[in-house]
């Protein structure tokens, strides 16, 4: 994936190909490299960092076991993320069938906890595809590009789904304050 | 496009449209401050202590389950073979009695007991 320069997929390279030859020492050097950016996008995708972990978790496993069949080193990042952004959505769609727990949220006051507090409950309103692309796309601050890689979209869907998204958000957002 | 990201030139056509169409302007505002509270609000959490040891767990716990995945038909197939394999031999050997034989009455044999010393 672009997000990371060619300079760092080619040293991950080095580190795959030692994987495959089972070196341990070389598979904690992976994990130590893109671990707290896995756990990040996870946990902005999800609002829970507890989850983002078990996901972050979860997509190394799968992308370890798949490394063999991997057809371009380079790419390994990209996939991994494919991986966390896909699992993170599964996790979303599965969410959706229970109750939102935002019934007794303090009225939105302005301060930066209750901010977030309000902002968690707005993204919660917002379907799975139309929140993944918001995040990655403004707190991950990936390229249209990025973001279709990721949720293995084309750019136009990226492109159509943000507009969608940042006009839906705009609206909880002013309804939101409007309330208070 | 980010506030401060934002060019002489942009800002010029922002206060020409801010001039011209005042309420395309305000929903243009208000999704940049819904934006910014968005980014503002963005988690950037450490990750856990025992991050890695619950990896590595749960790395070797699906090595293990892959391999059992990966041997599993092989074990059932012998399995089912070894089964019928015992229910062919078992065929075979009754069938092997012959058929007068089988509908011969049992009878109980008395031998002569032989006298205390």
């Amino acid at each position: 994936m672009a997000m990371q320069g060619n300079e760092a997929a080619y040293e991950d390279v080095r580190w795959i190909e030692r994987v495959r030859t089972g070196d341990e020492a070389a598979l904690a050097t992976l994990v130590a490299r893109h671990r707290a950016r896995l756990i990040r996008v996870a946990a902005n995708i999800l609002r829970d960092p507890m989850e983002a972990e078990d996901v972050a978790q979860d997509a190394f496993i799968r992308a370890f076991r798949e490394i063999r069949n991997l057809r371009d080193d380079r790419a390994f990042s990209g996939y991994l993320y494919r991986i966390c952004v896909r699992l993170c959505m599964d996790r979303l769609r599965s969410r959706r069938a229970e109750p939102a727990e935002f019934d007794g949220v303090v009225p939105h006051q302005g301060s930066r906890v209750e901010n977030r507090v309000v902002i968690e409950k707005l993204l919660q309103l917002l379907p799975p595809d139309l929140r993944t692309t918001l995040v990655l796309r403004e707190i991950e601050q990936m390229s249209y590009e990025e973001v279709a890689q990721a949720m293995n979209v084309p750019v136009g869907t990226v492109r159509s789904r943000l507009h969608t998204a940042r006009e839906r958000f705009r609206d909880l957002w002013l309804q939101e304050n409007r309330d208070v | 496009m980010r506030p401060e990201q934002r060019s002489e030139e942009d800002l010029a056509f922002l206060n020409a449209v801010r001039m011209k169409a005042p309420d395309l302007f305000e929903a243009f505002e208000a999704e940049e401050d819904a934006m910014a509270e968005l980014r503002g609000a963005a988690l950037n959490p450490v990750p856990s202590a025992n991050f890695d040891a619950n990896l590595g767990r749960k790395l070797r716990v699906s090595a293990v389950r892959d391999s059992f995945r990966y041997w599993s038909p092989a074990i059932i197939g012998a399995g089912v073979a070894a089964i019928a394999l015992w229910a062919l031999l078992q065929s075979m050997v009754q069938t092997s009695v012959p058929v007068q034989l089988q509908q011969q009455e049992a009878r109980r044999v008395v031998f002569p007991s032989l006298p205390n010393p």
